[in-house]
């Protein structure tokens, strides 16, 4: 009799035991090239290309070297400044023109949506050449507006708020204007509180995407002094020679901000891409 | 406070007209109910008197003046919503204020109206709770402490108790009433529950389909409704309609007329109005099931009543009355009995109706002819 309950608990036990065991090697799988990269940045000179798991001498020189010898600092002060603003530019501009897509009726609605909407069928390697002759011919060239002029309005910004405006009941738009609020101030003070959620996810979404940003980065900069982090970390990698360590010492200070804001927002990151059906 | 005129108003959307050429005139302090199936364009109507939708035509005057262009804010109204709209991310104090301090008003003014408002209403005590924390009645009673602090000159509600369950629905709607019995305020007020409609109202406006059917107090729409939708709406269980054939009785009885169902089953009754128009016509004969009466073992008929034996085919018990579903002539009929009053299914019953409370209405355009209520022979 008194092994009863034991069996009858071993069913759910095992359903546990298969599930965590999975989670745990896919948890392994992802986690392995950041360990690697910490561990790496930890080396000097010929170890880098061993395979060993910890260095003999760990050692925080190319740090020190990140530091003290090149432009990491800056780099990593550009890629804030870009992250940043052309974070609040898109929860700026995406809400306001996807509260207007979704609440106002106007002649020519539907084009309009459906010509944002096309904007992200187009990948961005095709458009980085016409970007590039725009940004040469209005003198943008190594500045800022440059690097951030691309992202300030996305498409699936615009697609995404409009979708989560559409939650808010007209019921409550209809009673701020009755309260006698104007219509922005509706958008500002009645509408934007209510899709909070959506709105962490739109902003963790756009600050990753701009903080990890490359290829545009890289075209549009020549001025080491313009670089981001991800497009400096490139320059360690010369034509004859890759500073591997240097570039994991300074992936693993970039990757310092992306925990910060997934620590800090883990539920809304986790709400954000349950609610909008897409993968982080 | 004030009257609110409405002169022709027409909606379209597009091309599809939802109403057309509407006119109601609703007096000062008055209390009307638009009441109507679902869709009729009830919401739309009081929608446009707020000024949340464009008037496609004619004209609305608040007060006396043309407020066809006027702002929401500008109209002097305030609206209940029946999902409440409270802001969910303000306490209920400042969902209370909300609109007073758009207006810049003075701090003081808005703490006293507030008070005074929340009083009215007994929610001092959940001022500071966020609209999640609050039940279904609660958020009601903060939905109209809203549109009280404005002090407007009319008060629009839209359904707003059809999202609270049946009890709680009962007492709202008795606060309802209090509130405007105390301030007095003019309202126009939506429902599609004919209960509501029938306990709140000053005046009723029926609708159907864009177009009102009659207004009038709720004694005039149950007692002489202009027609047959009328007839069916207002009262539960709705008034039983038979169709039939009107004859004149040739016999020098006292009831002149009859409605003949079949070739078997016939209804007698005495107006004093000529009715040869119709004589040989199809009609409808309506009866309301508080009309028709269940006869006791060997218990004799008043002489208004004209006993019908039938079966019962499904009965409802309510507790105080039953409705017994029966039919005359292949025509379901419902009776409301004495709750006591047992009665088994299939078994044979005698049924009794009150030839003194007869509505007739026209076959074709479903218009009431006549109800016999106001003119009816005393008999006894
Ligand atoms: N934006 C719109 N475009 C087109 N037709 C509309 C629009 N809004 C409402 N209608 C139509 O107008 C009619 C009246 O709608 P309304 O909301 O006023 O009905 P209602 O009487 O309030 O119904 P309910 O009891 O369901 O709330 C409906 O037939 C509806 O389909
Ligand atoms: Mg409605």
């Amino acid at each position: 009799m008194s092994n009863l309950p034991t069996n009858m608990k071993a069913v759910p036990d095992m359903k546990k035991l298969l599930t965590w065991t999975v989670l745990c090697i896919g948890g392994l799988a992802m986690i392995m090239p950041l360990i690697f990269m910490f561990i790496t940045s930890l080396k000097v000179g010929e170890e880098v290309y061993t395979l060993s798991f910890w260095p003999d001498e760990p050692t925080l020189e190319n740090y020190i070297y990140l530091f003290e010898n090149s432009n990491f600092l800056i780099w990593f002060f550009n890629s804030f400044v870009v992250a940043i603003v052309t974070t609040i530019s898109v929860l700026f501009f995406d809400s306001l023109v996807g509260y207007t897509l979704c609440k106002f009726e106007f002649k020519g609605k539907k084009l309009v949506f459906v010509a944002i909407l096309s904007t992200l069928l187009i990948p961005t390697e095709m458009l980085v050449i016409p970007w590039y002759l725009m940004v040469k011919d209005f003198g943008w060239l190594d500045t800022y507006w440059g690097i951030m002029f691309p992202g300030m309005i996305s498409g699936f910004g615009v697609f995404l708020m409009k979708q989560f405006f559409e939650t808010v009941p007209d019921d409550y738009i209809h009673a701020a204007r009755i309260d006698g609020l104007n219509e922005f101030q509706i958008w500002w003070k009645v509408a934007m509180p209510m899709v909070g959620p959506a709105l962490s996810a739109l902003a963790i979404f756009t600050f990753l995407g701009n903080w990890t940003a490359f290829l545009w980065p890289m075209i549009v900069s020549n001025d080491p002094e313009l670089y981001t982090v991800p497009v400096g970390l490139a320059s360690f990698s010369g034509e004859f020679n890759t500073d591997w360590e240097l570039i994991m010492a300074g992936a693993s200070v970039a990757t310092i901000p992306t925990l910060i804001v997934f620590i800090l927002l883990q539920k809304y990151i986790v709400r954000g891409v349950v609610m909008s059906g897409l993968k982080g | 406070m004030a009257q609110v005129l409405l002169k022709n108003i027409a909606k379209y959307y597009n091309k599809t007209k939802v109403i057309e050429e509407l006119n109601l005139s609703i007096k000062d302090q008055e209390f009307v109910v638009l009441v109507g199936p679902s869709g009729c364009g009830k919401s739309t109507l009081l929608r446009m008197i707020a000024g949340l939708e464009e008037i496609s035509d004619g004209e609305l005057y608040i007060g006396d003046r043309l407020s066809n262009e006027l702002e929401p804010k500008d109209r002097n109204i305030a609206m209940v919503f029946q999902n409440y709209a409270l802001y969910p991310h303000l306490t209920v104090k400042d969902n209370i204020s909300f609109g007073l301090r758009a207006t810049k008003m003075d701090k003081q003014e808005i703490e006293k109206r507030v008070a005074h408002a929340a009083d009215i209403l007994g929610v001092t005590h959940l001022l500071d709770r966020k609209p999640s924390e609050l039940s279904g009645g609660q958020s009601q009673r903060i939905a109209m402490g809203r549109a009280i602090v404005r002090q407007p000159e009319v008060f629009l509600f839209d359904e707003p108790l059809s999202n609270l369950d049946a009890k709680l629905r009962a007492n709202m709607r008795v606060e309802i009433k209090k509130l405007h019995q105390r301030v007095k305020t003019t309202s126009i007020y939506v429902t599609h529950d004919q209960v509501e409609a029938m306990t709140l109202a000053d005046r009723i406006v029926i609708l159907k389909g864009g177009d009102i059917q009659q207004i009038g107090t709720p004694m005039d729409l149950y007692h002489t409704p202009a027609n047959v939708f009328v007839a069916t709406f207002i009262g539960n269980p709705p008034m039983n309609i038979l169709n039939g054939t009107l004859t004149q009785n040739n016999d020098n009885s006292d009831e002149n007329w009859c409605v003949k169902f079949s070739d078997t089953e016939s209804l007698s009754f005495s107006i004093d109005k000529p009715l040869t128009t119709y004589q040989d016509k199809p009609v409808k004969l309506g009866v309301r099931p508080e009309d028709i009466r269940v006869l006791r073992n060997n218990e004799q008929p008043q002489s208004y009543e004209r006993v019908f034996s039938v079966q019962a085919t499904v009965i409802e018990p309510l507790g105080a009355d039953t409705t017994i579903f029966t039919d005359i002539a292949g025509m379901e009929i419902k009776a409301i009995t004495d709750g006591r009053h047992t009665i088994h299914l299939n078994d044979p019953l005698k049924i009794a109706i009150d030839t003194r409370h007869l509505h007739l209405f026209d076959a074709q355009t479903e218009e009431r002819i006549f109800s016999t209520q106001v003119s009816v022979k005393v008999q006894n």
